[in-house]
């Protein structure tokens, strides 16, 4: 059979008389070009098989219907002789908690979309800032994160050097007095130290002072 | 006061250099370790002196970064005692003095030590006028930038119970 599913299921809404307009243009252009087409349509006219496919649909409905009701009467009545609350049909709860669920379905996908957005803004915004930012004279591979602080100024006497600490258990830079020197301080955050390799280490800091003395 | 310290400090390491006084040697109490570390950048070839046990964690970040090889060229230990200065002889000519503050306790009741630092060498402007850190035992820092064989120096100064 070489016509797809859509296809077919176009022909047999066609044979059922459901199409309308241009659908039903299309799907009977189609069986009256292809042999396939109309015998699947005629097939689905037949009223051997159209007759007994509804016979068989309504009498399997109206059975099953009749037992679920007489089980369910049955079960509700002996719930409510034993004073238990009602029986609910299995096809109410059905619907009720394909509700919630499509409810709670709906919201996290909101909430996936919510972040998908914050995250590709973020993402975008940092690509930007990156794109702009000064290229150091030589980049060495994987640099871990640190935070260089500009400390004391060459000109200054006696620089108050910014105070460096994480969480009180590192290490405090109070005071750095270097006038005639360029000053950087780095700070080494616990994650780029390792930490559980170097059994918890705190974080570290080093102090560059350049070793040519500023012009005055 | 800080700054007097620093200078008493310096005026110290120079005195102790110009007079060839046997420096202080490893008692018990606090010490203050200090490595000598000279890092380069060689094309090729990485390394790290086994005898640095923190460098492999620290190497990844700046400014340790820019140098692939880093070689131990002398540790000492000397033992802090508050206001008096321990001073030590780099390899490029300059004296290192250190000088224990005051101990104090840090938030989890552990002991934190304010240390002063000078860098100078006799007759020269102070590379390092002075330097106040306070730290708890075991944790390092680090001064680094003195130029040394086509590297840099760090040194490395830790205070051990």
């Amino acid at each position: 059979m070489s016509l797809s599913l859509e296809t077919m299921t176009e022909l047999m809404a066609l044979a059922d008389g459901e199409l309308e307009g241009e659908a039903r243009e299309r799907a009977e252009k189609l069986a009256s070009e292809s042999e396939e087409a109309r015998r699947v349509v005629d097939a689905m006219r037949a009223p051997v098989l159209g007759a007994w496919l509804a016979e068989g649909m309504e009498e399997r409905t109206a059975a099953a219907d009749g037992i679920a009701d007489a089980v369910m009467a049955k079960i509700d009545a002996a719930r409510r002789d034993a004073g238990i609350a009602g029986v609910v049909r299995l096809s109410d709860a059905r619907a009720r908690r394909s509700g919630v669920t499509r409810g709670q379905i709906a919201a996290v996908a909101g909430f996936l979309a919510l972040a998908a957005t914050i995250f590709l803004y973020m993402h975008n915004d940092r690509d930007g800032a990156d794109s702009v930012a000064p290229v150091a004279s030589f980049v060495p591979t994987a640099v871990a994160p640190s935070t260089e602080v500009p400390a004391a100024a060459p000109a200054s006497a006696l620089a108050q050097a910014p105070h460096v600490q994480q969480g009180g258990q590192g290490v405090e830079v109070d005071e750095i007095d270097s006038p005639a020197h360029d000053v950087t301080v780095f700070e080494i955050p616990a994650g780029g130290m390792a930490a559980a390799a170097s059994g918890g280490a705190p974080p570290s800091v080093v102090i560059m002072i350049e070793d040519e003395p500023v012009a005055p | 006061m800080i700054r007097r310290r620093v200078l008493a400090a310096g005026a110290a390491v120079v005195l102790a250099g110009a007079t060839g006084v046997a420096w202080a040697t490893p008692t018990k109490g606090p010490n203050i370790e200090l490595t000598i570390i000279h890092a380069t950048y060689v094309d090729g070839g990485a390394s790290i002196d086994s005898r640095l046990p923190r460098l492999p964690n620290l190497t990844k970040s700046e400014p340790f970064a820019h140098y692939n090889v880093f070689r131990l060229l002398d540790r000492k230990e000397l033992p802090l005692e508050a206001g008096k200065p321990v001073a030590y002889a780099l390899v490029n000519g300059r004296n290192v003095a250190v000088t224990l503050g005051s101990v104090s306790q840090g938030d989890a009741g552990e002991k934190r030590y304010q240390l002063e630092a000078h860098i100078g060498e006799p007759g020269k402007a102070a590379y390092l006028k002075g330097l106040q850190v306070t730290l708890g035992e075991n944790q390092a820092f680090y001064v680094g930038g003195q130029s040394f064989q086509g590297g840099t120096l760090f040194l490395e100064l830790v205070v051990l119970p």
